[in-house]
């Protein structure tokens, strides 16, 4: 029964976002210019992080209208690079009428709950004090759907805008087991880079969603770029060794299920950014008025404290918005870490020591408890 | 356990209630034995535990912690180019938990909380003339973007409390702050609070349990980009 009601699901979404209803959607967009030459040499890159918007869309050509609204702003803003949130690419989900309703059923049930988790509700919240799970596994023909229509709906923004995507992320069945991965395509539509969230909430591990295991930093003619996903950001260690990788900046789309706390909010990107000297692009995502779960964040770009350049992030947490900057490729100057970046051979060799052997239990629950242990 | 921390200018100004008194660093960063006698001493008449600001011993900086039965030294190991430099931090068992101490720039440096995280530590106390931020004016989190004072408070000791969930006590010249994980503050902010106990800080955890999603597979691959 399952079996068949996916079936049928993966067929709806094939047929929703099928070439010819691309093709339909794309071609009642107005005419708009390609950026010309987006391989050319530069010294700094135009990045625009997106604060977009969870919204359901009923028809494709709604869909597709709501996104060139986001790559316009980016290209009135002079963007060599637009940058989508975390889960973005599961928005075309929305045109299937089940689960609009499945939507609704989640959001009466969790949309006040405030999580690090941005599949929390997808996770079934609790029964009993039980916690309830997907079998995601189930669902893979659906992901796998999804994967190449919304793919295929950003390649054809970057060629249509000539402009580096970052697609944010959405859950790609690979090997059997489900990613949450954040891919980048290239102006001509060709995918420039692609790596899976290495970091996992509580409620992405129930889930028995399957991680990254390498921190991936591509190059690419806007500068080297560093592929991360939300909780990455909450590890220094990730940003340290993106730098080291030779990275100019990072890109971070995030999707936080959860009301807005500021302080919250404060502990990820922008203060990595600080203490590391790598530049971030945080795109976020929010959710649109009447959508049925609480998604927040904000977007902005993020640069180490003592640079020249000023940190820039939206004006709010709700609503549609973006900030566009420029990032300075190639050498960083250490000047702009400040009291930030300095370094002991010795002291660095013992802290790589513990934190590899703390990351070789993976899992410990108490870690103070392992702690004592190496003392 | 119950912990309370004072911050003052002199141990004879502090607040008789605290656990653990945090003296204010000096700008010129003068401290001589006679001060350290007079810490000992108010240290074992008061059953406390008595941080010195950091200062200059050896052509290092070093900062203490004195209590009736015990001390413990700790030399920066992030100290400005030409000063000598520890290679290591020390976590201490004191009458309340186990301290361990930042001098100096130290506490800008985030593997430095990390590995007292690590080593089993309950509370990092730091002490830095690189702050003036006055303990009672707390940031805000707009302030990060805008430099300056507030946003070294927020990416340096706020920061290490947050990412370890540790609870991390800083003075400055002009005051001191105890910071807490935000969920342990009424404002969600980690300010405002001087004391804290070991129960609260387990809730923390729990609200946002930071070391159970670590990857393996990611760091052990990684070992000279994080040892720099």
């Amino acid at each position: 029964m399952m079996h068949f009601a996916v079936s049928r699901l993966a067929a709806g979404l094939a047929k929703k976002l099928s070439p010819q209803q691309l093709d339909r959607a794309f071609a009642a967009l107005p005419v708009v210019q390609a950026q010309e030459n987006p391989y050319a040499p530069r010294e700094s890159a135009r990045v625009c992080a997106l604060q977009a918007e969870a919204k359901v869309h009923k028809t494709l050509p709604a869909f597709v209208a709501d996104v060139d609204g986001y790559f316009a702003a980016a290209a009135r803003d002079g963007a060599d690079i637009v940058c989508f949130p975390e889960l973005y690419g599961l928005m075309p989900l929305g045109l299937l009428w089940p689960v609009r309703a499945a939507l609704r059923f989640a959001g009466g049930r969790g949309k006040t709950q405030n999580s690090e988790s941005a599949v929390d509700s997808a996770g079934g919240g609790t029964d009993n004090g039980q916690k309830k799970t997907v079998d995601l596994q189930a669902f893979f023909p659906v992901f796998d759907v999804l994967r190449t229509g919304y793919v295929e709906i950003m390649v054809r923004f970057a060629q249509r805008y000539g402009v580096y995507v970052s697609c944010g992320t959405l859950f790609v069945p690979d090997g059997g087991a489900l990613y949450n991965r954040h891919i980048l395509l290239a102006p001509d539509g060709s995918v420039a880079g692609q790596a899976d969230k290495l970091h996992r909430t509580p409620d992405e591990k129930a889930l028995g969603l399957g991680r990254g295991n390498s921190v991936t930093v591509v190059d690419t003619a806007v500068g080297r770029v560093a592929l991360l996903v939300c909780m990455d950001a909450t590890y220094f260690e990730t940003f340290r060794i993106a730098k080291r990788l030779g990275a100019d900046y990072a890109i971070v789309p995030i999707g936080d299920l959860a009301a807005f706390d500021p302080w919250l909010a404060l502990r990820g990107a922008q203060l990595r950014s600080a203490e590391t000297g790598l530049p971030a692009v945080k795109a976020a995502l929010v959710s649109a008025p009447g959508f049925p779960l609480c998604f927040s964040g904000r977007a902005g770009v993020w640069r180490p404290l003592g640079g020249a350049e000023k940190s820039a992030e939206t004006d709010s947490h709700t609503g549609r918005a973006q900030v566009t900057a420029s990032i300075s490729l190639g050498v960083r100057d250490d000047a702009e870490q400040g009291v930030f970046g300095r370094k002991n051979t010795v002291f660095d060799r013992a802290y790589a020591d513990a934190w590899i052997q703390l990351n070789a239990r993976d899992g410990l629950r108490d870690a103070k408890a392992y702690a004592l242990d190496i003392e | 356990m119950r912990t309370v921390v004072a911050f003052a200018k002199r141990v004879v100004d502090a607040d008789v209630n605290a656990g653990i008194v945090v003296l204010l660093p000096r700008g010129d960063a003068l401290f001589d034995e006679s001060d350290i006698a007079e810490i000992k001493k108010y240290a074992t008449e008061n059953d406390v535990v008595v941080v010195t600001p950091p200062f200059a011993q050896d052509g290092a900086i070093v900062m203490g912690a004195v209590w009736r039965d015990g001390e413990a030294w700790q030399r920066a190991c992030f100290p400005a180019a030409g000063v000598a430099a520890g290679t290591d931090v020390e976590v201490c068992r004191t009458p309340h938990g186990l301290l361990a101490l930042a001098p100096g720039e130290d506490i800008f440096q985030p593997q430095y909380a990390r590995l007292c995280a690590l080593k089993g530590c309950t509370l990092l106390i730091a002490s830095t003339t690189a702050l003036r931020t006055n303990g009672v004016d707390f940031p805000k989190p707009a302030d990060l973007r805008n430099g300056g004072d507030a946003a070294l408070l927020l990416a340096g000791p706020w920061s290490a409390a947050q990412a370890n969930c540790l609870p991390v006590a800083v003075a400055t010249p002009a005051g001191g702050a105890l910071i807490l994980p935000c969920t342990l503050t009424s404002d969600g902010s980690g300010f405002g609070r001087y004391e804290f106990d070991s129960t609260e800080m387990q809730a923390a955890y729990d609200a946002f349990p930071i070391f159970d999603c670590l990857n393996s597979a990611v760091y052990a691959g990684y070992r000279e980009e994080l040892q720099g």
